[in-house]
């Protein structure tokens, strides 16, 4: 196994047109680790998480996974990469098993591993896998999106805002898996997210994204002594952290 | 078998089933396509031997020469173009953070590329060979340099460094046209949507194909002002072509995000009304003085304009018509066509009534869908 981390992110910069997105991102995640990426609209999450799969080039800055650089080898290092893709670009003429075919074949796989399908279970997916995505609501969607971006178990998994649209039971049971997966130390997981309350029992660090750079990032001890001990503080902190943000800029 | 290429082959089977699921509608549409066929070669049959005499304008060898350059040139760059949409389609598609190797898809769409200008070039390739024999073999030699014009710009999409090279990055063009679309300030309510449909300007790179097109189909020794005439005539044609697909685009898009308004149909129509005719009007007012220069009387150039109008506003009612499933757009579209040149064969007085009737019978249909 690699002695690198699982992610190393060094001063991510990116510039869309004249306008500066991110402003010198730097981030590590390894094994194990399930890092919630908060922020504010228009932070830059998406941003930052475009530019790490290798969606967006980085102006400047440099990402590799697992020792592999993003820019120089693209194609090694997205096969460390799991990511869920946009539920509004599924391929609306494909069923959702279609799909997950076409997925396994991007990534090598002879065909749609068994977990897969287990996970399609759990998820309350398997029912609507041989009907058209173009008939599926949000949350199943969402849910094929999820599959897709888990496919052959990478060891880095990005994903962003997957919780929107999900019930309650296909939250649990998402959310079981990703803790479950890290538990193992099988992968790190990048969560891109508005819910802070799935701090209190999900990640375990989470991020801070302002104004397109990581203004704090909070420890896994930290968020487990809240957990324990007042499970709103997180929430709290979070607000004080942005609130002092908008304050020094107003100054 | 590569990721692309199986999406494909997954997609063309689902639609073979669909075709299969719908055996009646598919058969009509069937026929309908194999009557306009037929009544296409019926219209061109007598003409081939105008077109392919041995004194024609561009039977000549030098011109056949140039004419054949033109397309291979055509050809070759219009598979450079259709290569980079793909390549910023695929840039951003549900793949793209996937594990596929670059070339791979690259691969796939050269293969897309050449597959479809491989089609269009068979046609041109049939209905040549049809004309050939029809007129008697007379320009053989050159209707055969004109195909290894179509063969070089196909040959020319099978290098790699050509379509593969695509940069997927959109060029400042377009992202200055993207741009342009600037919805004036106070603009308020419905009109907000007809003010967003783009200006001519922001077409006109996809109208130039027609121009093009003509371009090549000019015989030699046609003076300059009636080429600049022409080229002009086509011009406004393949703008208002444009401008009718583009607001077809529009019109579906705003339709589904104001399906659950208390909006009846027709206010939504209207409100693009007042900016479509203000579009329409300067391109019917060029395309009749176009006709009226090149020496057509009075009467025929109304005539021009009338008929520019009606197919503006036909094109408007039959999307208004099927605006619950635009598939049947264009079925709509032919059926009018279809009684429209049967009218023109057997009963030409009743021309004009029968365009009445079309419209008429498209708007009652959009008014009884709900």
């Amino acid at each position: 196994m690699s002695t690198s981390p699982l992610l190393l992110v060094e001063a991510l910069q990116l510039t869309l047109g004249t306008l500066p997105v991110l402003r010198g991102v730097d981030l590590t995640l390894e094994r194990g680790q399930l890092l919630g990426l908060i922020g504010p609209n228009g932070s830059g999450k998406t941003s930052l998480i475009r530019t790490l799969t290798g969606l967006l080039p980085a102006t400047q800055g440099r990402v590799l996974i697992d020792g592999v650089d993003m820019h120089v080898d693209p194609l090694r290092a997205r096969r460390q990469l799991g990511f869920a893709p946009d539920p509004g670009a599924l391929p609306g003429a494909l069923t959702g098993r279609q799909c997950l075919s076409v997925a396994a074949a991007a990534r090598g796989l002879g065909d749609i591993p068994a977990d897969s399908i287990a996970l399609a279970e759990r998820l309350g997916a398997l029912p609507w896998i041989d009907r058209r995505v173009e008939f599926y609501s949000l949350g199943t969607r969402q849910k094929l999106a999820i599959l897709v971006g888990l496919i052959g178990r990478p060891p880095l998994l990005i994903l962003d805002e997957v919780m929107n649209g999900l019930d309650p039971i296909s939250s649990h049971e998402l959310k079981l898996e990703l803790v479950e997966r890290c538990a193992r130390e099988e992968c790190g997981v990048i969560l891109a997210t508005h819910g802070l309350e799935i701090a209190a029992t999900l990640l375990t660090d989470a991020a801070l994204l302002v104004d397109g750079s990581i203004r704090h990032r909070w420890a896994s001890e930290e968020l487990d002594r809240w957990r324990h001990a007042d499970p709103s503080a997180f929430e709290r902190a979070v607000v004080a952290a942005l609130r002092g943000d908008v304050g020094a800029g107003r100054t | 078998m590569t990721a692309d290429l199986l999406q494909q082959r997954y997609s063309l089977h689902n639609r073979w089933t669909e075709w299969r699921a719908d055996a009646a509608q598919s058969l009509f549409l069937v026929a309908v396509a194999i009557v306009f066929l037929g009544l296409l070669l019926v219209v061109l049959d007598p003409v081939w031997a105008r077109i392919f005499a041995p004194s024609a304008p561009w039977a000549r060898m030098r011109v056949a020469l140039v004419l054949a350059l033109l397309l291979a040139i055509g050809i070759a760059f219009t598979g450079r173009r259709r290569a980079l949409q793909l390549a910023r389609m695929q840039a951003a598609d549900w793949l793209a953070a996937m594990p596929i190797q670059p070339e791979l898809r690259a691969r796939f769409r050269r293969q897309k590329v050449l597959g479809q200008l491989a089609l269009v070039s068979a046609g041109v390739l049939a209905l040549s060979a049809w004309g050939i024999v029809r007129a008697g073999f007379g320009v053989t030699a050159v209707v055969l340099l004109i195909l290894a014009g179509i063969a070089a710009g196909l040959l020319l999409n099978l290098r790699s460094a050509w379509v593969v090279g695509a940069d997927a990055a959109p060029s400042d063009t377009q992202r200055a046209l993207a741009a342009a679309v600037a919805i004036r300030p106070g603009t308020a309510g419905l009109a907000l949507l007809g003010a967003a449909i783009e200006p001519g300007l922001a077409r006109l790179s996809r109208s130039a194909r027609w121009v093009a097109f003509v371009l090549m189909l000019l015989p030699v020794g046609i003076p300059l002002a009636a080429v600049a005439v022409m080229v002009l005539l086509f011009g406004v044609l393949g703008l208002s072509f444009d401008l009718i697909r583009h607001w077809r685009e529009r019109y579906a898009i705003d339709q589904r995000w104001l399906a659950a308004q208390p909006l009846p149909p027709r206010r939504l129509l209207a409100a693009y009304l007042p900016r479509l005719v203000r579009r329409t009007l300067p391109l019917t007012v060029i395309a009749s003085a176009c006709v009226l220069a090149m020496g057509a009387p009075a009467w025929f150039t109304l005539v021009v304009a009338g008929a520019h109008l009606w197919l503006m506003a036909h094109a408007l009612l039959c999307s208004y018509a099927t605006r619950g499933s635009p598939r049947g757009f264009m079925l709509l579209l032919a059926l009018h066509y279809l009684a429209l040149i049967g009218s023109l064969q057997v009963l030409p007085l009743a021309l004009p009534l029968l365009a009445a009737g079309c419209l008429w019978h498209a708007w009652r249909r959009g008014e009884g869908l709900r």
